[in-house]
């Protein structure tokens, strides 16, 4: 489907929190694989286990959360076999996370400059006035005024100013993989908009490849090149951002996009119910009493990942007679 | 901001420090000879504030004394503050089994009144002022310790120390760039209100005549020595109990005012009211 050099596969993570409760599993059995220069659209709503997923790549789930299985092939090596020390190396150097807040990312005490110098100089050798000519080349090309920016506090920019910082910081050592975890939700339109578009320049410069987490389906829509949402810890449908926003074939896809003011032109229709609790959940889809379509297998077998022929791919057990009304063949 | 107490308290301590520190310069005489004719000489042009039991210049030993005090308590702090900081940091971040034993270290010096360990302290190594520091010292920096820890706790939930993670900056870079800075406003202030602490037990243990030695003079020892003369001399006591007032005090106006001084907006300040004595200060 793709030819180009694959730089990320992610096969089967899982990632559990122990709770009173029970186990929680945040992120389950998640599989997704990124060639260069693509961008990967994570989608789900609030503890579906986007955030999980994200700090599971980096190997940085807070306890007592843990990784339990799976792998993470980014530049041919499994990083969950990696020791501390040489993960360390990786992460801010080939795996750079861009998070939600920046005003709580960059801390309060020192200047934005010396976060980004920070960075570059814990994986580079590089003199002080080289490491600011790096950081001060990257917020250029954000579009920052670099030698004010680098001096400045963080409470003393603006949010966009700040998030753009926080992306020039990010992208300051050519990470092959950048995650954005809801980077531009804090963000109003306009901004998100500039910061969006820094993003997709920079994707298209380099041969990164972007994870993209959001909740917004149009921030999403926007960058991406391919679309996987995320419901309850699983990923439910994957496939180009086409296909599934114009043919969704996970029910919850399709709610997903027609609760959404943007995509949907009639009135919006909420999803009802709530996500289940991921501490007991039933043997059938984890969708099940929320779903409009569901029926009696639905509620005793958990469904899988299935093929579509488009190169598309939902957990679902309608899936096949949806593709069969389509007038096309489906392949399980 | 423009606090008059702050400005106050640091007034009466540069002059103390001045005073103190200019002392051979500014004294009229020499702090130690014994000269038993001049004994108990009221105030007067020769000696400004008159001679103590032993003939010597009342003035010049109160400047010297308060070198002696102040030099012995920058000491204390300077140790304690290199101590009780790196643990507190250490303990705070790393967790574990680390944080477990500092802190029972912690907590076994927490069980005793600071002044009476102390006081067991130099009774075994024995009378003398660099034991005073070393017995001032292996109490007081638990204190550090633990506020530092406890302020470590709270930080490193904070995204920031995340995102440092996440840009792969090592656990000894985070302790260094991101929680101390964060960490040091606060501690300054502590310091500063623990100045006047450190000055009070320094001239107390040697009013119990563990610190100084005669002849040296000392603040607390001064006091020690005019216990005789209470009644027919009471201002040989009256100098160096001022003296020791007013620096306490100045030390204690200067770490109030510090502390709204140092107080940055942009970052959270619960903490700052949970230590020093005048926490129930009004939050602003």
């Amino acid at each position: 489907m793709e030819n180009k050099k694959k730089t990320v596969t992610v096969k089967n993570l899982t990632t559990v929190f122990p709770t009173s409760r029970g186990l929680i599993k945040a992120a389950n059995e998640i599989s997704f694989s990124m060639s260069e220069g693509s961008c990967l659209a994570l989608i789900g709503e609030s503890g579906a286990g986007k955030s999980v997923t994200a700090l599971s790549l980096l190997r940085l789930v807070p306890p007592p959360g843990r990784i339990t299985g799976g792998e993470i092939i980014l530049d041919n090596q499994d990083l969950l076999k990696l020791g501390s020390a040489e993960m360390r190396r990786v992460r801010g150097d080939d795996l750079a996370l861009v998070f939600q807040d920046s005003l709580s990312t960059f801390n309060p005490v020192r200047p934005i400059g010396a976060h980004i110098c920070e960075t570059i100089n814990t994986h580079r050798r590089l003199s002080n006035g080289e490491a600011k000519e790096i950081a001060l080349g990257k917020m250029a090309d954000m579009g920052l005024p670099a030698e004010r920016v680098f001096k400045s506090f963080p409470f003393q920019l603006s949010g966009g100013m700040r998030q753009r910082a926080a992306l020039a910081m990010a992208l300051s050592l050519h990470p092959k993989l950048l995650i954005t975890d809801e980077a531009t939700t804090s963000l109003d339109v306009t901004l998100q908009a500039q910061v969006l578009h820094y993003l997709k320049k920079h994707l298209q410069d380099c041969c990164m490849s972007v994870l993209f987490i959001s909740h917004d389906l149009a921030a999403a829509a926007a960058v991406a090149d391919r679309v996987a949402v995320i419901y309850a810890g699983r990923i439910v449908e994957s496939g180009p951002l086409k296909e599934v926003f114009q043919k969704p074939l996970h029910p919850y896809t399709e709610a997903l996009i027609g609760s959404h003011p943007s995509f949907c032109s009639g009135t919006l229709e909420p999803i009802k119910g709530s996500p289940p609790d991921l501490a007991n959940l039933s043997a059938g889809c984890s969708f099940v009493s929320r779903c409009s379509k569901a029926s009696g297998i639905c509620h005793q077998i958990a469904p899988v990942l299935q093929e579509a022929p488009t190169g598309h791919q939902a957990a679902c057990h309608l899936l096949i007679g949806k593709v069969v009304d389509d007038g096309e063949v489906a392949v399980s | 901001m423009r606090d008059p107490l702050f400005l106050a308290g640091l007034i009466m301590i540069l002059l103390i420090f001045i005073a103190t520190m200019a002392a051979p310069l500014l004294a009229p005489h020499d702090p130690l000879p014994v000269s038993l004719p001049e004994r108990l000489q009221p105030a007067g042009d020769d000696y400004p504030l008159g001679t103590d039991s032993l003939g010597r210049c009342l003035l010049t030993r109160l400047l010297y004394g308060g070198r002696v005090t102040l030099q012995y308590s920058l000491s204390v702090l300077v140790i304690i503050v290199l101590i009780g900081v790196p643990v507190g940091l250490v303990a705070g971040y790393l967790g574990g089994l680390v944080d477990g034993l500092l802190m029972r270290l912690a907590d076994i010096v927490l069980a005793f009144p600071n002044l009476i360990l102390a006081l067991v302290v130099t009774g075994i190594l024995g009378p003398g002022l660099l034991n005073v520091l070393i017995a001032l010292a292996l109490v007081s920096w638990v204190q550090y310790a633990r506020v530092v820890r406890g302020m470590v706790l709270s930080l490193k939930q904070k995204e920031f120390v995340l995102a440092a993670r996440a840009a792969g900056t090592s656990p000894a870079g985070i302790i260094w760039d991101h929680l101390l800075p964060n960490v040091l406003p606060p501690v300054v202030v502590m310091a500063t209100l623990n100045l006047g602490r450190l000055v009070l037990a320094i001239s107390t243990l040697s009013f119990l005549g563990l610190g100084a030695q005669p002849p040296d003079p000392e603040w607390g020892a001064m006091i020690n020595e005019a216990r005789n003369y209470i009644v027919s001399q009471p201002q040989l006591m009256l100098y160096p109990g001022t003296a020791i007032a007013f620096t306490v005090l100045g030390f204690n106006l200067l770490g109030d005012g510090l502390r709204d001084v140092l107080d940055p907006q942009e970052f959270s300040r619960p903490w700052i009211h949970s230590f020093g004595k005048g926490g129930q200060k009004a939050s602003a």
